[in-house]
């Protein structure tokens, strides 16, 4: 019965096809979607195959690979999977359509022939949704990784003075980040002095503030000094409302006071040479 | 068999270096090892070297914390350097930071601490 039901739809290859590519023509989701419109007639194809080719195998690698892939590529290229979808829904339509054009005088046979390919058809749909969900996590993941490479720079600014600007929202996993960055930049440049930058974070809760001082008192314990610059009047009332003691921890308001105090304890003096602004005749840069 | 920490002197300042992870009963010994030095007349400081250390326990914490006490009752500074990252995380992370023990990167810009603090004196 199987066998029959499998040569049957390898009969009714050319048909199906055809049906598939009529109901294609103009259909409102595969329309705008780029590149489906041009080769669908190939996507059907290729699709019809690789399910036959499971039906006589009684596996399901064809499909898994050919779906699979296609939802890998869509998400790859930020393209929408629904045009996806769409495709493996009209040929349901059309396979539902050249079963019933086939046996017209036998609802039960239609209806078991359906069924059969219903099967195989949601199967699709299921790698379909399975292979998006973890493609698009596996981008997540990567952006994820991404962002935290760029988030954490800890600048050498000058023999022994460290800049750490903090920008964005800081969660835990970043704030270990942080620290960790932080501790290993101290080791690498023997640096003592290391100026915070927090004015670029928007939202300082308990949370935040515990990690800034965990950061601040770890750096202590290898022997560097922090000072923390840019507190805005939000996070002071944050501080004070929550009752937090920032005690040993050195503050200043401005990166241009803590750098002038880290100057000061590294017996720098900045002063300018000269007249002062910057010299007309050799540009702004000089 | 235990482990020995050396603690040698630089004009008068004695210097302890601790390699690898100490026992309980290790602790104690060199607690009382560098004490007993450090009673010297002429001694001027202590410089407790962590570079080689990896690990720490909650006991070898609390020792330092003795030392530095017992140090400050005698007049000698004491200065814990070349902590490394890992073992300065640990201790933050049980919340035992050291409160008031001076550090250093390194045991030369240790013994410069201790030099300038000799001076200002």
């Amino acid at each position: 019965m199987e066998q029959e039901i499998v040569e049957f739809w390898a009969d009714s290859r050319d048909e199906i096809i055809g049906k598939c590519i009529k109901l294609s023509v103009n259909d409102a989701i595969l329309e705008p979607g780029e590149g489906y419109q041009g080769n669908r007639e190939l996507l059907f194809d290729s699709l019809w195959n690789a399910l036959l080719g499971d039906m006589q195998a009684g596996t399901w690698a064809k499909t898994e690979e050919l779906v699979g892939g296609l939802a890998r590529e869509a998400i790859r290229y930020g393209r929408d999977v629904e045009p996806i979808q769409r495709i493996i829904e009209i040929l349901m339509e059309s396979s539902h359509e050249a079963a019933k054009a086939q046996y017209q005088e036998d609802p039960g046979k239609v209806s078991m022939i359906t069924g059969h390919i219903r099967e195989y058809l949601d199967k699709a749909m299921i790698i379909l949704a399975k292979s998006t969900i973890k493609a698009q996590a596996e981008v997540i993941k990567k952006q994820k990784d991404y962002l935290l490479e760029l988030s954490t720079p800890v600048m050498p600014l000058l023999d022994g003075i460290l800049v750490l600007p903090l920008i964005g929202t800081i969660d835990t996993r970043r704030a270990r980040q942080i620290m960790d960055n932080l501790l290993s930049g101290i080791v690498e440049a023997q640096a003592d002095t290391v100026l915070i930058d927090i004015s670029g974070v928007p939202i300082v809760d308990t949370q935040v503030a515990h990690h800034l001082m965990k950061t601040v008192q770890a750096a202590r314990l290898l022997g560097a000094r922090c000072i923390i610059v840019g507190i805005r009047p939000e996070f002071a009332q944050t501080i004070v409302k929550l009752g937090i003691d920032f005690g040993t921890i050195v503050t200043k308001n401005s990166l241009q006071a803590g750098l002038k105090l880290a100057l000061k304890w590294h017996n720098y003096e900045l002063r300018r040479v000269g007249g002062g602004g910057p010299d007309a005749s050799t540009g702004t840069n000089s | 068999m235990h482990q020995q920490v050396p603690i040698l002197k630089i004009d008068d300042f004695w210097i302890a270096s601790v390699q690898g992870s100490l026992h309980d009963q290790d602790v104690i010994e060199f607690k009382q090892a560098l004490l007993s030095k450090i009673m010297q007349p002429k001694s001027r400081g202590l410089i407790i070297d962590l570079t080689v250390l990896d690990v720490v326990d909650s006991f070898v914490t609390k020792t330092l914390i003795d030392i530095r006490g017992l140090a400050k009752l005698m007049g000698i500074p004491v200065i814990i350097a070349g902590m490394s990252p890992a073992v300065a995380i640990t201790l933050v992370e049980m919340g035992l930071s050291l409160e008031g023990v001076d550090t250093a990167l390194n045991l030369q810009k240790g013994l410069d601490k201790l030099r300038n603090a000799g001076k200002e004196r």
